[in-house]
C-alpha cells in the first residue's frame, strides 16, 4: 500500500524498479517502521497525528537508554485512555530488560530514575515532595502495580498543575503575578476539600465535589470568604505562582497513597 | 469454537482496517507516509546510504513545521488542507518584499511567482484569484500584494467549497426560494419572468444585480459545508460573515470571506493583514484599484508602464527568493531536506523555467497573453519530466 507512491518515476524496466524497491526498503527497514508507527497510531489515536509522527521518528533515531525510551512510551498518550494502561507494561517490559541479565521485574533504582526522569518538568521543590511520597528504595523489587501507581501520581500531578495554573492566571486578573492572600487560601481550601473529599468511592460525592469546583459555585464561596476576611483579617502578604503551585500539590499528594 | 475465535479476529481486523480509513481521511496520515517512502525511494538513487528513520523524521518535521511544500508538484501542494494552508504560508514568506515594496502586480505576474515555487502551478486558481478581488471585469489590472495574498489563500485552500458555492448561487440566482410564511402561486407569466434577469448564461453574476437573500444562501449552504467538511469552512463563520448584511452577490461574498479575520486566524497560517511585514516597520498598504467604475479606457494606459515595471519587480522578488533560499529557509529546514531543495531549485533554473517566466513577463506587454499561456504549460511540462 504504502510502497504505490514511489514508484511513479520509474521508467523503463517498470517490475525491475518495483522489486529493487522493495528489496531496498526490507533492507533499510524502511516497511518495518512504517508497519509500526501505523500499529502506534492506531493504539494511541493521537490528536494530531503529523506532530506524532515526527517525535516518533525522532525517537527512533536518537540513541537513548532505556529510561527515557521507557519515559517517551509513558507519554505516548494520555492517562484517560485505553492505551495507556498498554504503554506502562511495555515501559515496565523495557525497564526489566535493560537490566543485567534481563529479568521481568524491575527494582527500586530504575524506578526512581524514571519517575525523576517524569518529573523533571516540575520545579525543585514540587518534585522533591512527589518522590518522598511516592519512594522506592534502590534494592527493593517494584512490582507492576507500584510501578504503575507511581507513574500515574506523576502524570496526573503534571495536568493538576496546569489546571492549578491556569486557576491562578484566572485569580491574578491585574497580570501583577502576585494574588491577595484571602482569594487563594479560599480557592486552596475548596480545592482541598475536594480531594480529599473524591476519595470516597461514592458517585454522590464526586457529583458534589464537581458542583463546588464548577465556576458558579466557586465565586460564591469567593465572595463569601473574602467579605468575612476583610474586616477582621490581618493584612498577609499575597501569595506568588509558586507558593500557589506548592500549596496545591500539597493538597494533591494528599491524595496520593504513600508507599510504604 | 475455533470458528468463533476466527470471526472475531476478523471482526477485529475489520475494525482496524476502518480506523486506518477514517484517521486517513480526517488527518490525511496515509497521504503523508505515501509521499514520504516515496521521496525517500527517489532520495535513494542521489544517496544510496539514506538512514530511513533520519529522512522520516526530518521530512515529517517538515511537515509539522509546514516547510514541506516548497518546490513540490502541484498535486501534492493541493492534496491536504495542510499543505494547502502551508504553501500559502511558504508564498508569502518567500514575496513578502513585494508587498513592503508596495509593488502592484497583474495576475500573469503573480502566477509566474507562483510557478517559481511550483513548476506546474495552473493559471485557473489564480485568475479566479482575481475575479473576487476585481469583481469579475478588469481582469488586467494591478493587484497589491496582501490584497492578492488573502484572496488567494481563500481561493486556494477552499476551491472546491468556492466552485459548490458558485453553483448553489446560481441556482438561487434562477430559482429564487420563497421567502417562509409566504404563499405564492406559481402562475405560467411567473415561472417565464423569473430566470429572465440572468438570462446571459456565461456571465457570472457581478455587481450590477443585487444578489440573492443572504440566509436562504447560508441554509443552502450548510449541507455543502457538511459535505466536504475538512475543506470547508466552519459554518458558524460562514453565519457570522452571511449574516452582516441581508442581500449578498457572489463575488461580494468571496471578497467577505477574503478580508475575514476571524477566517485568517482560523486557518492559522498567515498573520493579520496589519502585522503581515512585522520585521520592517514601514508599512504602505495599497488600495487596489478594483473599483469596477474602471472600465477597459484607464486599463491601456496602466497595462504599458506594467511590463517594464512588472519585469524589474519580478527580478528583485526573484532575488528574494535566492536570498530567502540561502538565509532563512536553510535555517529553518534540516540539513537533508535542505540539500534536497537546494539540488530542485537548481534543477528549476536549469530547466530555463525562470527565464522563460521572465520572458513571458515581457512579452506581456505586447500582447501574446492566449498563446503565452499555452507556451508556459508546456515548459513546466517538459520541465517537470
Amino acid at each position: 500500500m504504502e510502497k504505490a507512491g514511489g514508484d511513479k518515476k520509474r521508467s523503463g524496466k517498470h517490475g525491475e524498479g518495483v522489486a529493487i524497491d522493495k528489496q531496498f526498503l526490507e533492507r533499510s527497514n524502511a516497511t518495518r517502521y512504517i508497519r509500526d508507527v501505523l500499529t502506534k497510531i492506531v493504539e494511541n489515536r493521537p490528536d494530531d497525528p503529523i506532530g506524532f509522527l515526527a517525535d516518533y521518528f525522532q525517537n527512533l533515531g536518537a540513541q537513548k537508554g532505556s529510561v527515557s525510551r521507557a519515559c517517551q512510551q509513558i507519554r505516548l498518550t494520555h492517562h484517560s485512555k485505553p492505551a495507556f494502561h498498554n504503554n506502562v507494561v511495555l515501559a515496565y517490559e523495557i525497564l526489566g530488560e535493560s537490566r543485567n541479565p534481563p529479568t521481568r521485574g524491575i527494582d527500586g533504582k530504575l524506578y526512581m530514575e524514571l519517575v525523576t526522569e517524569l518529573g523533571i518538568g516540575f520545579r525543585q521543590t514540587i518534585r522533591e515532595k512527589l518522590l518522598k511520597k511516592i519512594l522506592c528504595r534502590d534494592h527493593e523489587v517494584v512490582v507492576f502495580d507500584v510501578f504503575r501507581a507511581g507513574v500515574l501520581a506523576c502524570v496526573i500531578l503534571e495536568e493538576f498543575l496546569a489546571e492549578a495554573e491556569s486557576l491562578f492566571k484566572a485569580l491574578d486578573f491585574h497580570g501583577q503575578g502576585k494574588v491577595e492572600f484571602s482569594l487563594c487560601d479560599a480557592v486552596l481550601q475548596e480545592l482541598k476539600t475536594s480531594v480529599t473529599s473524591s476519595l470516597v468511592q461514592d458517585p454522590v460525592a464526586l457529583l458534589q465535589t464537581a458542583h463546588t469546583l464548577s465556576p458558579s459555585s466557586l465565586a460564591a464561596s469567593l465572595t463569601t470568604i473574602t467579605e468575612k476576611y476583610t474586616p477582621a483579617g490581618h493584612p498577609r502578604s499575597p501569595m506568588t505562582k509558586e507558593d500557589f503551585l506548592a500549596t496545591a500539590t500539597d493538597a494533591y499528594l494528599l491524595a496520593v497513597k504513600p508507599l510504604k | 469454537m475455533y470458528v468463533y475465535i476466527y470471526i472475531y479476529i476478523y471482526i477485529y481486523y475489520i475494525i482496524y482496517i476502518l480506523y486506518i480509513y477514517i484517521v486517513s481521511e480526517k488527518h490525511n496520515v496515509l497521504t503523508y507516509l505515501e509521499d514520504a517512502v516515496s521521496q525517500l525511494l527517489n532520495h535513494k538513487e542521489d544517496n544510496p546510504n539514506v538512514s530511513p528513520s533520519k529522512f522520516f523524521s526530518d521530512y515529517f518535521n517538515s511537515v509539522k513545521l509546514g516547510n514541506h511544500t516548497l518546490f513540490r508538484e502541484y498535486a501534492f501542494i493541493s492534496a491536504t488542507p495542510h499543505n494547502r494552508s502551508s504553501f500559502v504560508r511558504t508564498f508569502w514568506k518567500c514575496f513578502q518584499n513585494i508587498g513592503r515594496k508596495g509593488d502592484l502586480l497583474g495576475i500573469r505576474e503573480y502566477h509566474s511567482l507562483l510557478c517559481l515555487l511550483c513548476v506546474d502551478f495552473p493559471f485557473t486558481p489564480v485568475q479566479k484569484t482575481a475575479r473576487i478581488i476585481l469583481m469579475d471585469d478588469a481582469m488586467d489590472c494591478l493587484i497589491s500584494f496582501p490584497d492578492f495574498l488573502f484572496a488567494f489563500q481563500v481561493q486556494f485552500c477552499f476551491n472546491e467549497f468556492l466552485s459548490s458555492c458558485a453553483e448553489v448561487y446560481k441556482d438561487l440566482v434562477k430559482n429564487p426560494l420563497n421567502p417562509p410564511g409566504a404563499v405564492v402561486v406559481p402562475t405560467s407569466e411567473k415561472l417565464a419572468a423569473a430566470p429572465s434577469p440572468r438570462s446571459s448564461e456565461g456571465e457570472p453574476p457581478g455587481v450590477r444585480h443585487e444578489g440573492v437573500d443572504s440566509m436562504q444562501f447560508y441554509r443552502l449552504l450548510v449541507p455543502v459545508c457538511e459535505k466536504l467538511m475538512p475543506n470547508a469552512l466552519p459554518q458558524s463563520l460562514l453565519k457570522e460573515i452571511l449574516s452582516a448584511a441581508t442581500r449578498v452577490t457572489f463575488y461580494g461574498f468571496l471578497m467577505a470571506l477574503s478580508k475575514n479575520a476571524a477566517l485568517n486566524k482560523w486557518i492559522g497560517k498567515l498573520p493579520s493583514k496589519e502585522k503581515l511585514w512585522e520585521p520592517s516597520e514601514k508599512s504602505t498598504l495599497i488600495t487596489t484599484p478594483s473599483c469596477p467604475e474602471q472600465t477597459s479606457s484607464p486599463i491601456v494606459t496602466v497595462t504599458a508602464p506594467s511590463s517594464s515595471m512588472s519585469a524589474i519587480s519580478l527580478v528583485t522578488s526573484t532575488q528574494s527568493l535566492s536570498n530567502m533560499d540561502e538565509k532563512s529557509v536553510r535555517s529553518r529546514l534540516t540539513p537533508e531536506v535542505s540539500k534536497e531543495l537546494k539540488k530542485q531549485a537548481a534543477a528549476l533554473t536549469s530547466t530555463k523555467s525562470l527565464t522563460n517566466t521572465l520572458n513571458r513577463v515581457c512579452n506581456m506587454g505586447h500582447g501574446h497573453s492566449d498563446t503565452d499561456d499555452t507556451n508556459t504549460d508546456s515548459d513546466s511540462d517538459s520541465s517537470t519530466n
